[in-house]
């Protein structure tokens, strides 16, 4: 019975001396009290140690951290998590347009088109790809039809053919479908508001916040500001208290230090939630500086900041990027790929082809399939292999990599293979922004709040 | 006085049938490992336990509803006094250097002798030997085997039919036997192999069926039902429309217009469009045995695990669930 | 529970679950230590026979059902002796040594 331990893999945070411990395989967080913390110094060189020869005053504290999982079996060895093949689907992602009435000057899809002619989507195929989300969602009862583009408000008939479909076969099948859309809102309308009300549509409108940014980034076909038209968009869709808006932000490098106006602004004008990407490097000059990317550590921080004193005052600060993180610790979901794309997530472009994701919809190496024959599940297989094989080494050594998965697939394709940049440019800000996470996390315990991150983790299990 | 014997006949009309109406009462018999449980259908709470020897397998009643013969370890047959809730007496078809299995069992309608196909096994010089199957016509007073007939390597499930004259054995085909004269003899194979039906008819329910034998069998396309009139010997197969569902056991509704089969659901069969009415889903899990009340008016499932549920026929909510003392095979009803 | 000291402090979900299964553990840990018969050093806390399985698109879909309803059935009749105990040959007292699989599971001895 002398099992031999060692201790996993984990990580000691520690804020205003207080030491919390991150499994790292797990995602468990724990507090430990001032003797854990003693012993764990103590004993982490020590390994591999035999549980029952540790002197009696030390085991019952090494006793806990055996069964809290951090100390295990020495030769236990965790295999990487593989994602299951041939999920039934839960998202589709519809690419309504491949066009757009912008063009934004970050756009990862060539104008809206994702590469080649502009074209629409045809209302056949939209009802098609509805049908067969239903279809072919195994035994979800709730299903999401994501409507994309371009801008999608572009092909309105395919629009309404895809949630008249949708909504058809989910009551036939006795499901449930949720609809999304995402717009740049200078063609939200009356009539376009009354419908994705009535169908609860939940809508995110890209914004980008003061004017003078948003101008510089989103500009019409013809070179004027999108801005005053996106804001008579929103405001349009603010005008039901049915279903809330949330703003999606995108800036490049050169922006990344107006994060605390850019949030301002958006709320100023009434949207329920925002979220801030940083703009893929579709171009070489959006790749930032380090200045610029500890700008951007400093305004996400700074927003973090802002939560936890919001917090303080019984209020929730609608920052997405953070709610989504705090929801992910919460639950301590460890991950087996980084997003769900071929995972029951999968996106149809205009001619019906099935692709990873809606971010690589164009790209042939991801294309998987289409809706005459379905999606090829060895093709799924295919591309999250490739695309995680150059990083399983290097992940298997970072404490974040059960959050983290590896990132976005398109932005490693981008920055890998068609840019050329080495592995690993974005690792650092991601495990700053990790750890940012734990510690927020670790404050509200502290601070007695466990009952809103409950409430925050409800939002990673729809 | 002719006047006074009339009603005095009236009178004891009236007490007769309210007396037999109350004395119509389903007693469930719960075929479990070395205990037989008995489940009141009033109550449907367990008021008697039968200890058996050994894991129980068939189940056959004698005609006048007083015994009730129970295979044990493919070769004991235990007889149950259903009065005294007891095992009377037990035979043991093995014996004299040789082991041998019972795989098919019914008592003949004199209720004096028994039909059964037996497998045997002995070893030799270090070897096994192993004996086609035969059926036997076995003395229930004594044990003793009164004659046998070499069967098919497949024979196991058995059933009388046409009042004893005839013996229906079902392997890969079904065989009838005709045992009237004193020398037995396969006169007829009905053919199943060759249709593609497997089938599995260790659960047939034929007493509580009103004299109907019957199991459900599948093809690669279907799942159907086949019946036997054991007073005719007609056998009639029944194919059911739709994707089948799994069912180890099915019991007829005693107006017969439906049939219920359980596995892992609780499935209800209308007989009259030969679809599958609804499934049901039982959550105590898989199940061998089905069963249902004389009145039609509850469903009770269990065996596999040791647990009975009983359902109400009409809604298909669980009303019940017992616990019972051990795994079980199989449950069965008789009416007193 | 009391002899455990409460020295780590579960704060998200997933740290939560871990002390829970850790408590199931112990439980079942005990309970094979009761009385006899002793349980060899080593032995699993787990019981499971296994799993039956419906691969067709049929009733009942994606079936996923414990063995453990199916273990005597199987056992005595030897329908799939390598899982289950041989109840015609090696082991006709199966029924005796666990008549409840549920129950009994832990009392039974065979290889």
């Amino acid at each position: 019975m002398s099992a031999t331990y060692a201790w996993a893999d984990h990580r000691l945070f520690r804020w205003d001396g207080e030491p919390v411990l991150y499994g790292v395989d797990d995602v468990s967080l724990f507090h430990l009290d001032r003797e854990a913390a003693e012993v764990l110094a103590r004993w982490r060189p020590a390994e591999p140690l035999v549980l029952d020869q540790t002197p009696p005053q030390d085991r019952p504290v090494l006793e806990a951290f055996r069964r809290a999982r951090l100390l295990v079996p020495a030769r236990a060895r965790r295999p990487r998590p593989r994602p299951p093949a041939g999920t039934p689907l839960s998202t589709l992602v519809l690419e309504v347009a491949q066009d757009c009435n912008l063009a934004c000057r970050y756009c990862y899809a060539d104008g809206g088109t994702y590469h080649g002619a502009p074209r629409l989507l045809p209302p056949a195929v939209a009802r098609r790809a509805a049908r067969y989300l239903v279809d072919r969602s195994g035994s979800h009862g709730e299903v999401t039809l994501v409507l994309f583009g371009g801008e999608p408000l572009l092909n309105l008939p395919a629009v309404r053919a895809a949630v008249d479909e949708a909504e058809t076969a989910a009551r036939a099948a006795g499901k449930r479908v949720r609809f999304s859309l995402t717009t740049n809102g200078t063609l939200v309308t009356e009539e376009v508001c009354e419908f994705l009300h009535r169908h609860r549509v939940s809508v995110s409108v890209s914004l980008d916040g003061p004017p003078e940014v948003h101008d510089a980034n989103r500009p019409t076909r013809g070179g004027s500001g999108s801005y005053r038209a996106a804001r008579r968009g929103l405001a349009l869709l603010l005008g039901s208290p049915r279903a809330p808006v949330a703003a999606r932000v995108t800036l490049p490098p050169a922006q990344w230090d107006r994060i605390p106006e850019v949030f301002d602004h958006l709320i100023g004008l009434g949207v329920h939630e925002v979220g801030i990407a940083p703009a893929s490097p579709v171009t070489r000059d959006l790749l930032p500086t380090a200045e610029q990317e500890e700008a951007l550590f400093a305004g996400f921080s700074g927003l973090a900041n802002r939560f936890l004193a919001a917090v303080g005052k019984g209020e929730v600060l609608p920052f997405s990027n953070l709610l989504d993180l705090l929801a992910r610790i919460h639950l301590g979901a460890s991950r087996s790929a980084p997003c769900g794309a071929g995972l029951g997530y999968l996106a149809v472009d205009t001619e019906g082809r099935f692709f990873l994701c809606h971010r690589l919809v164009g790209e042939e190496p991801f294309r998987v399939g289409d809706l005459d024959s379905g999606p090829r599940p060895e093709a799924i297989r295919g591309c999250l292999e490739a695309l995680a094989a150059p990083r399983e080494e290097p992940c298997s050594r970072c404490w974040a990599r059960a959050l983290c998965r590896g990132g976005c697939h398109y932005e490693n394709h981008l920055r890998e293979t068609v840019l050329g940049l080495p592995f690993g440019g974005t690792c650092g800000f991601v495990r700053r922004w990790i750890e940012l996470g734990i510690r927020v996390y670790a404050r509200l315990c502290a601070s007695g709040h466990e009952e809103l991150l409950g409430r925050i983790g409800a939002r990673a299990r729809c | 006085m002719r006047r006074t014997s009339l009603i005095g006949v009236v009178t004891a009309l009236a007490v007769g049938l309210v007396s037999f109406q109350a004395s119509a009462k389903d007693l469930f018999y719960y075929i479990g490992n070395g205990v037989i449980q008995v489940i009141d259908g009033d109550t449907d709470d367990i008021v008697a336990d039968i200890p058996a020897e050994g894991w129980l397998r068939e189940s056959a009643l004698s005609p006048d509803k007083r015994y009730l013969y129970v295979t044990a370890r493919r070769h004991l047959i235990h007889k149950v006094d259903l009065k005294a809730n007891k095992v009377v007496q037990t035979l043991d078809v093995s014996g004299g250097g040789w082991d041998r299995f019972i795989y098919g069992f019914d008592v003949a309608p004199d209720g004096k002798t028994a039909y059964a196909s037996i497998r045997a096994r002995t070893t030799e010089g270090g070897e096994v030997v192993v004996k086609p199957p035969r059926l036997s016509q076995l003395d229930l007073a004594t044990g003793k085997v009164l004659r046998t007939l070499e069967l098919p390597w497949d024979a196991a499930t058995l059933t009388t039919v046409r009042d004893g004259r005839m013996v229906y054995v079902i392997g890969k085909d079904l065989y009838k036997i005709d045992v009237s004269d004193d020398q037995m003899r396969l006169v007829e194979t009905y053919p199943m192999y060759e249709k593609q039906m497997n089938f599995l008819p260790f659960w047939n329910y034929a007493w509580e069926n009103g004299g109907v034998f019957m199991a459900n069998y599948y093809t690669p396309e279907l799942m159907g039902l086949l019946a036997i009139d054991k007073k005719t010997g007609e056998i009639r197969d029944t194919p059911l429309n739709g994707i089948p569902v799994f069912a180890y056991s099915v019991i007829y509704s005693p107006d017969k217009k439906k049939a219920y089969g359980v596995m892992d659901e609780l499935n209800v069969i209308d007989l009259e469009t030969k679809t599958y009415e609804s499934i049901t889903v039982n959550h105590q899990g898989t199940c061998y045995g089905i069963n249902v009340s004389s009145d039609g008016s509850k469903v009770y499932v269990g065996g596999g695990g040791s647990t009975v549920t009983v359902f109400d026929a009409r809604t298909l909510r669980p009303l019940k669930v017992l616990q019972m003392a051990t795994d079980g095979m199989d449950l069965r009803r008789v009416t007193f | 529970m009391s002899d455990k000291k409460a020295v780590l402090k579960a704060l998200n979900e997933k740290a939560r679950a871990i002390e829970t299964l850790a408590e199931g553990e112990e439980e079942s840990a005990r309970a094979l230590q009761e009385g006899p018969p002793g349980m060899p050093a080593g032995c699993t806390t787990v019981f499971d026979t296994g799993w039956e399985t419906n691969p067709r698109p049929t009733y009942p879909v994606g079936n996923c059902q414990a063995s453990a309803r199916d273990f005597h059935g199987c056992a005595g009749d030897c329908w799939w002796p390598a899982q289950v105990p041989d109840g015609l040959t090696n082991h006709p007292d199966v029924d005796k040594q666990c008549p409840n699989v549920a129950r009994d599971w832990r009392k039974l001895q065979y290889d």
